[in-house]
């Protein structure tokens, strides 16, 4: 327990970068996760083919390979792209900044899978009713899909932003020291690993605990006017 | 006139506000992965310390310039060296000839032996015989592995992330022994009474091929300046006794080696 103590400043340091980093990337990963989606739904051809070769390829690689190929792959692309134009020999990008940038790439995919599965859970026969009355497509996305839209993906979007929360953890491969890295790091040096193993844990519960209490609250704010189906 | 051109430019703007930033002169941007005491360690103020991390210090300041530490999971140390984000690995990697494949190490700062550590009343010996059959832990993507799969084909190997989790399994009595570099071995020995049971078992273990001609710094090949600006700081730490007193601070002796 003293280790503990004595390293409570990196741990609670960490613990805040672990959740910004999460948010940071949870609001990319749904913004990239709804633009697929609509690729996928309503986009032409070449859209759709994009879309889907987006979201088959991120989910069948591993997050640690797309972890360190989108990294340090991209800093030696903007390298030689730098070196060519002759404009940077080399351009740092931060840590962090990269860190919410590729999980929000990795999970965007997982998002535009909850997005699409969401869409095809609202009854078709209102599609067909917004025809009737002659709601034009952005007119039926706003007013019927995009309300509804929340309440069918949010279970299937909580569980993707638990694996998010967790998968922060990679960022360490990076060289940004999240909660985990600091623990671990710690829990070596003072060759007390598992008084720190066990602070994770916890941690990560609380933070478990709380996401789950608001998503439960968001669910039901956003299947307030959901149909009763008998 | 917007052209394309000035496009480029106002992004490269762009990205310098995301917080990029051009290389500073004078700086060496050292990259280390704490975790690994007595060599790098994570002080609780969030500072660093350690031997590497110390006899980088001594080097930079024999180069004239300042030491900028980045502190990476051993996984990413490579890549990272390879996409310019530090010019030099100060963290008591081994110059072996497959990392030389990707990397060029500067002439080594330190040299220790392996050894292979075992409960004491196992009865364990350190050869091709004795370990038949047994299982012995190491830390993936080091010289041990090589070694035991050359020399101790009939063992059962068990690779782990870090030495530390190998250690934990050895003391759970999950696998039999552990093959490690001797000095932070014998510092786990010590480090807590629990561990007295355990022995090094065989005596010290060299080996050029699998362990490589001791530990280097790493950076990137063709930077022939920079080679020559670390080669000469090293002599001097040699000459001028700065080595020796830190080595004696650590290790009670001169681990530099032949």
């Amino acid at each position: 327990m003293a280790d503990l103590w004595e390293y409570r400043w990196l741990l609670f340091i960490g613990t805040g970068r672990t959740i910004a980093l999460g948010l940071c990337g949870l609001v990319l990963a749904l913004a990239i996760g709804l633009a697929t989606a609509a690729a996928r739904i309503g986009g032409g051809g070449l859209a759709r083919r994009l879309a889907q070769g987006y979201t088959t390829f991120i989910r069948s690689v591993p997050d640690l390979c797309m972890m360190l190929l989108l990294f340090f792959g991209g800093q030696t692309l903007l390298n030689h792209f730098g070196v060519w134009t002759g404009w940077w020999d080399y351009l740092e990008i931060n840590a962090f900044v990269a860190g919410a940038v590729t999980i929000g790439i990795i999970f965007g995919a997982y998002m535009a899978e909850s997005f699409r599965g969401a869409h095809g859970s609202i009854p078709r026969g209102q599609f067909e009713a917004a025809a009737a009355v002659g709601m034009t497509p952005a007119q039926t996305f706003r007013l019927i899909t995009l309300p509804q839209l929340l309440g069918y993906a949010l279970p299937s979007l909580g569980v993707n932003w638990m694996v998010l929360l967790k998968t922060t953890a990679m960022v360490s491969v990076l060289g940004l020291q999240d909660l985990v890295y600091f623990a671990t790091s710690a829990g070596r040096t003072t060759r007390n690993p598992f008084a720190f193993l066990i602070a994770v844990m916890v941690i990560y519960l609380l933070m478990t605990a709380v996401s789950q209490w608001v998503l439960a609250r968001l669910e039901r704010r956003y299947t307030r006017g959901r149909m009763i189906r008998s | 006139m917007l052209n394309r051109r000035s496009l480029f430019a106002s992004a490269a703007a762009l990205l310098t506000l995301l917080g990029a930033q051009a290389q500073a002169e004078g700086v060496l941007r050292v990259a280390i992965s704490t975790g690994y005491p007595p060599f790098n360690v994570l002080n609780a103020d969030g500072t660093f310390g350690g031997f590497d991390v110390d006899y980088a210090l001594l080097l930079c300041e024999r180069m004239q310039k300042t030491c900028e530490f980045t502190d990476i999971e051993w996984d990413g140390i490579i890549p990272g060296l390879l996409a310019n984000r530090y010019d030099v690995i100060i963290a008591s990697m081994g110059i072996t000839e497959e990392r030389k494949q990707q990397i060029t190490f500067s002439n080594p700062y330190y040299q220790t032996p392996s050894t292979v550590i075992a409960r004491a009343d196992a009865g364990l010996t350190a050869d091709a015989a004795g370990l038949a059959g047994r299982t012995i832990g190491v830390q993936r993507a080091t010289g041990h592995e090589c070694y035991i799969q050359r020399e101790w084909g009939e063992a059962d190997m068990r690779s782990y992330p870090t030495t530390d989790e190998a250690y934990l399994d050895l003391l759970a009595g999950r696998i039999d022994a552990v093959l490690v570099d001797s000095i932070p071995g014998q510092d786990w020995l010590a480090s807590d009474p629990a561990h007295a049971v355990f022995a090094p078992v065989g005596g010290d273990i060299y080996d050029t091929e699998c362990f490589g001609a001791g530990t280097g710094v790493g950076l990137r090949q063709g930077e022939t300046e920079l080679l020559d600006a670390l080669n000469a700081a090293i002599q001097l730490t040699r000459e001028d006794g700065s080595y020796v007193a830190l080595s004696e601070r650590y290790f009670g002796r001169d681990i530099y080696g032949q």
